[in-house]
Formats: structure tokens, C-alpha cells, sequence
């Protein structure tokens, strides 16, 4: 697995394509079709919408990695505003920072991507 | 050579970028203003803005929006504060959002044309997870966009934390 972080809007999706030599054909949008997908665009929405459906985003993420541990997971970082209000959002906020984390520890590689530049952070 | 410069708010970008225009051996010295300052808060931040400048030797120039008008001296060091400024006065106030990114790097492209030297102050505004109203998406979109094109033209793009550049892209110089 490889975990690609930065920013909304950085570029994380043309990178990935463009360095792991993919389409828009390989590129899902949740924790199902991410099973068997080569890219997992938009994990904080996925997450956002596992925490909504009751679902747990952590047990789903397990399931994933077992079920394609080559998957490549692009996630926006989301925790360097001011706490939200809404306690809602504050978990999902925390639960993506925390998820990133755990993913960054098993993760063969982690990028961050900035105004379309990546760094290795790992 | 033309410079992005990024970080969050009192990253310490601003003087970051004004030390890239004065270790370089470019004149004359010119801070392309973008802010219109609005109450006592812009003013201030104006004010301090030209306390950190006084003594370098800068000329101000200000220019809230349309970038393609502004004419500077042949192979001059040209410090452009700030693209999210100048692209908010473009997307909300100007000709509108109809146009604005290529009214800005237009704009660049004319002034790289005439500056031996640019750095571009830009803001790192994309990480807070926010979902803002439609209008101020599409801004960041906008902001975003030409953060990346302009990295991709840059010579060198630098991100400041703490005061500390961070090279994404070029070498220190």
C-alpha cells in the first residue's frame, strides 16, 4: 500500500497517475470499490461517509488492506483549521488524521504533494 | 528566476520573500502590492509590512488587480504580495471569476517578461477540511489551480514553517 497525502487541491490525483502509471479507469471512490481498484481517490470522503452509515472507517480500512494491500490511498489533510463546532465533524476530522497515521506506519511509501510537486516522507 | 513562496498565515513567508529579492543582485527593488487595505486590521498589516521593508529599498507599487498593466524596469527584482490577495480581487471584485486565472497568469507571464527576477508570494489555505459555501470553493479552486501552474513554471518553489524554507522544488540559494 502506498498512502499520498496533501492538501485539497495540491494534485495528488495527476500525480498518482502520472507516477504509477494509471488511469481514471483505476481510480475508486470508496472502501468497496477500492477492494479492487489500483487507486482509493478521496479517503477523507470515504471516511466522512463510513462515520455517517454507522460503519466503522478503521475496520473497513482492515478489510481493505487485506483485500488489496497494493492499493495506492490519496487523503487531503483536513486537520490544520480551527476545531469545528459540530462534534461530528470533529471526529471525522480526528478519525482521518489517526487512519493516516496507522496507514503511514504500514505504508510502503508516503508522498505529500504540494502545488503538484511531491515530497518522500517516507 | 522566477520564485513561489507558500506557507500558512505568520509562517514567516513575507520576510522569506523579501530575503530572496534582496540576496539577489536584481534593481531596482519593486513590492507589487496587491491588498486594498480595508478598517484598522489592513492598515496595520500594511504598516508592519513596511516596517519589515524600510531601509531595503523598495519602490511600492500597488496593484489590487489586473496584473498585465503594471510596467516595471528592465531586469528589476519584482516581489508580488500576494497571489491569494490579487486572485480574491480578481475572482470578487474586478471582471469577476469569468476569466480571472488567465487574467492572472497573463499578468506573470508579462512581468517575468520584463523582471530579471520574481518572487511570488502565495497561502497555503487548502488543509483545514473545511467544506466552505459554493463561492468560496470555487475561489480556492481557482487559488489552487494556479498555485500548481505557477509551481510548474517556477524556477524554485518554497515553502516557509516556523521562518524555515523548505525546498520543493530548486536549491537554496
Amino acid at each position: 500500500m502506498r498512502l499520498i497525502i496533501g492538501g485539497a487541491g495540491q494534485g495528488k490525483l495527476s500525480y498518482a497517475l502520472c507516477t504509477y502509471n494509471c488511469t481514471l479507469a483505476d481510480v475508486t471512490e470508496t472502501f468497496f470499490a477500492a477492494q479492487t481498484g489500483q487507486v482509493f481517490d478521496h479517503f477523507h470522503a470515504a471516511i466522512r461517509a463510513a462515520l455517517e452509515a454507522g460503519k466503522s472507517p478503521q475496520r473497513l480500512t482492515e478489510e481493505l488492506l487485506e483485500a488489496n494491500p497494493d492499493v495506492i490511498i490519496l487523503c487531503d489533510e483536513v486537520g490544520c483549521g480551527v476545531i469545528p463546532v459540530q462534534p461530528e465533524e470533529r471526529v471525522w476530522r480526528e478519525t482521518v488524521g489517526r487512519l493516516c497515521c496507522d496507514l503511514a506506519e504500514q505504508a510502503e511509501s508516503v508522498e505529500r504533494v504540494f502545488c503538484g510537486l511531491s515530497m518522500r516522507l517516507k | 528566476m522566477m520564485t513561489l513562496v507558500s506557507g500558512g498565515a505568520g509562517s514567516g513567508k513575507s520576510a522569506y520573500a523579501e530575503s530572496l529579492i534582496v540576496q539577489s543582485a536584481a534593481a531596482p527593488r519593486v513590492y507589487l502590492a496587491t491588498m486594498q487595505a480595508w478598517g484598522e486590521e489592513g492598515r496595520q498589516r500594511v504598516e508592519r509590512h513596511r516596517r519589515l521593508r524600510a531601509g531595503k529599498g523598495f519602490f511600492t507599487v500597488e496593484q489590487p488587480l489586473n496584473l498585465a498593466e503594471v510596467k516595471v524596469s528592465s531586469g528589476g527584482a519584482v516581489l508580488l504580495e500576494d497571489l491569494s490577495n490579487l486572485t480574491a480581487n480578481e475572482c470578487f471584485g474586478g471582471a469577476g471569476f469569468a476569466g480571472a486565472e488567465e487574467r492572472i497568469l497573463t499578468g506573470v507571464d508579462s512581468i517575468r517578461a520584463q523582471a530579471g527576477e520574481l518572487v511570488i508570494v502565495t497561502n497555503e489555505i487548502f488543509s483545514d477540511g473545511v467544506a466552505y459555501p459554493q463561492e468560496t470553493a470555487r475561489y480556492l479552486d481557482v487559488l489552487a489551480r494556479l498555485n500548481r501552474q505557477l509551481a510548474a513554471q517556477a524556477d524554485r518553489v518554497v515553502e516557509v514553517a516556523a521562518g524555515i524554507p523548505i525546498f520543493w522544488k530548486g536549491e537554496k540559494p
